[in-house]
């Protein structure tokens, strides 16, 4: 018996990749559905975003007595996007970013995104988001470029852009992603609404590992609100800004792209049945579950084949 | 002029996935082995990142932010055209093209004889990243540090009005949850700071503890890492399963019935064929030797690596 379970911990690694990879092909056609429970950085992403829509509406209803009055406008909030993610984080960003446009293309909150020092990719995977999130929902095909969203496309050299989009945004980014120019107002009427970074209402970045010189370059110096999206590799290390009040919001992974689209589901549509399988991260919600539990089915073996080991090496 | 007709979008759709799947199980065919058709296949994915990141760098970052800068008065000039436009303004033209060559001495890093001049744009680069990390750290960090200063006692109100404001006269009662997080997160600090504390030997009993305690909550805190790095890497197996079942099966579909089944069959036919192509030159194969200046080729030569 003993030197069976010994054995367990010399199992060739191929076996466990195919354990691994059947296991999370499995869901793919089985049908299969997990409770999706959703976790406090989550929610509070969630609420920074709808807390932006709740400040436009307070500023428009302000205009209308303002325009009664023959007084100037305030411009509403707008909330900006740093998607620089690639090919390497595409499961875990592509379903955050995915539920993050839903919910403004949804709430109408003017959304503008771009990529610092970003992967080449990351513009075209942005238009392919919203593409797909048209196709798949209806209600939201009137949502146009450049007035309800903009693509920036790629820009360069952290920390100075940072400083100097804070300053003139318009002045690191001259065009979008297709070459228009930003202060072409009649084709981008969006970017009428951002001169600098007082206009923005929340800073969210969304990559494998989020630009952390957003805290002391934006956050710390000019107060504006600021949330993650990273991977789950990335989390550990940046968790450390939620209690400290730097973040107000992290989406951690895949499991945080499931949780985000539960809740435009439950809060925007009132509505928990379609929750499932609807965003790409709740695509793969379930796999991952399944994959996790073959991991930790693994660790046990290994580790009872460890004591079997040790306990044979002293039988002699 | 003949014009290159685009392929109809379902043909498109097909090659995208092929290619596609292509990819994938060539690159985790290194699961089982290490093999050409990955290294190759590698090798232009790296090629084409490449290819592709030029051109984008040039058209979004570097024609907006210096080409079109630099070349930016040309258009008030109504005759004469390069010449006159650098006449006109010259400083402008001037600054932004110094500029550009001193960001251009970069490549020389691959120049063994020109190395000295990549130094220049690396200097600049260090200077700027030197100062302005006091200001990085000090802001990042100033907040966190504050908050790690927190009460072993933790109050909260005891009732509050829907607003959220206390209800008058409420008092304050301990928050036994608070306070026992609070206490875990000032006693891991402690821990920690003590087991990094290498001023003195840890020889005293009590120091040793909090050290050790120390080097447990490292040890969970590397688990914590660990697990949130398999969450990642299975996420990215999932994703490219995800693409196979949702892209790559459903796409020859668009063609029929009929050739959706021809195609099933000649993709299986395909690695079936290429498994046994593999499997016949795996075991027919003649055993290389490792190859390098230092491997030792003949008997004497394996016997004196060993000796040293």
């Amino acid at each position: 018996m003993l030197d069976f379970l010994a054995r367990l911990q010399t199992i060739d690694r191929r076996w466990i990749y195919l354990f691994v990879a059947v296991a999370c092909a499995l869901p793919f056609y089985v049908n299969t559905e997990v409770k999706v429970y959703v976790f406090p950085e989550t929610q509070m992403f969630f609420d920074s975003v709808q807390a932006v829509k709740t400040e436009n509406d307070r500023i428009a209803a302000n205009n209308v007595k303002l325009a009664a009055q023959n007084k100037p406008t305030v411009r509403e909030k707008v909330i900006l996007l740093d998607s620089p993610w690639g090919p390497g984080s595409l499961a875990e960003n592509k379903g955050q970013d995915e539920a993050v446009f839903e919910h403004c293309l949804r709430e109408r909150i003017p959304l503008i995104i771009m990529a610092l020092d970003g992967d080449v990719n990351a513009p075209r995977y942005i238009d392919d988001i919203i593409e797909n999130l048209q196709k798949r929902c209806p209600e939201l095909r009137d949502r146009k470029y450049g007035v309800d969203w903009v693509n920036l496309g790629i820009t360069k050299t952290d920390w100075m852009a940072m400083m100097q989009m804070a300053k003139d945004f318009k002045k690191q980014l001259k065009q979008d992603s297709k070459g228009t120019s930003t202060t072409d107002y009649e084709k981008l009427p969006i970017m009428k609404k951002i001169d600098n970074i007082n206009d923005v209402g929340l800073l969210i970045c969304i990559n494998g590992w989020p630009n952390e010189n957003y805290v002391p370059f934006i956050h710390q110096q000019y107060g504006t609100k600021l949330a993650f999206g990273g991977c789950g590799m990335s989390s550990t290390y940046l968790y450390r800004f939620i209690p400290s009040g730097q973040i107000c919001g992290f989406l951690v992974s895949t499991r945080a792209a499931a949780e985000y689209d539960t809740l435009i589901h439950r809060e925007l549509l009132h509505d928990e049945t379609t929750a499932i399988h609807a965003n790409y991260g709740s695509k793969l919600i379930v796999p991952l579950a399944y994959g996790h539990l073959v991991i930790i089915l693994a660790i046990v073996l290994g580790n009872i084949g460890y004591f079997a080991t040790q306990r044979k090496r002293r039988a002699g | 002029m003949q014009v290159i007709q685009p392929m109809p979008e379902a043909t498109q759709v097909l090659v995208k996935a092929w290619v596609g799947a292509v990819i994938i199980l060539s690159i985790y065919s290194f699961l089982y082995n290490d093999n050409k058709l990955y290294r190759m296949v590698l090798n232009a994915c790296i090629g084409i990142t490449f290819g592709y990141g030029l051109i984008i760098t040039w058209k979004q970052v570097l024609g907006p932010l210096w080409w079109d800068v630099m070349w930016g008065n040309m258009a008030q000039i109504k005759h004469g055209g390069v010449i006159a436009c650098i006449g006109a303004y010259p400083l402008p033209f001037l600054y932004w093209l110094f500029l550009g060559i001193i960001g251009s001495f970069w490549y020389f890093q691959s120049s063994r004889r020109y190395l000295w001049l990549a130094r220049i744009p690396i200097g600049i680069m260090l200077g700027a990243n030197a100062g302005i990390i006091f200001k990085q750290q000090l802001l990042q960090n100033r907040d966190q540090i504050i908050d790690s200063a927190r009460p072993l006692l933790a109050t909260g109100v005891n009732g509050t009005w829907p607003s959220g404001q206390p209800w008058m006269g409420s008092g304050m009662h301990i928050d036994i949850w608070q306070s026992v997080s609070n206490l875990i997160f000032v006693v891991g600090i402690a821990a920690v700071m003590v087991y990094f504390f290498f001023s003195f030997d840890h020889t005293n009993p009590t120091v040793k503890r909090t050290a050790g305690l120390g080097r447990w909550l490292l040890m969970l805190c590397f688990g914590g890492f660990f697990g949130n790095t398999i969450m990642t890497r299975m996420a990215v197996l999932l994703q490219n399963i995800e693409f196979m079942n949702n892209e790559w099966a459903p796409a020859p579909i668009a063609f029929g019935h009929r050739f959706s089944v021809a195609s099933g069959w000649v993709g299986l036919g395909l690695l079936v064929v290429g498994g046994l192509i593999y499997t016949i030159w795996y075991l027919l194969r003649k055993p290389t030797k490792p190859s390098g200046p230092d491997t030792p080729q003949t008997e004497e030569e394996l016997g004196a690596a060993v000796t040293r």
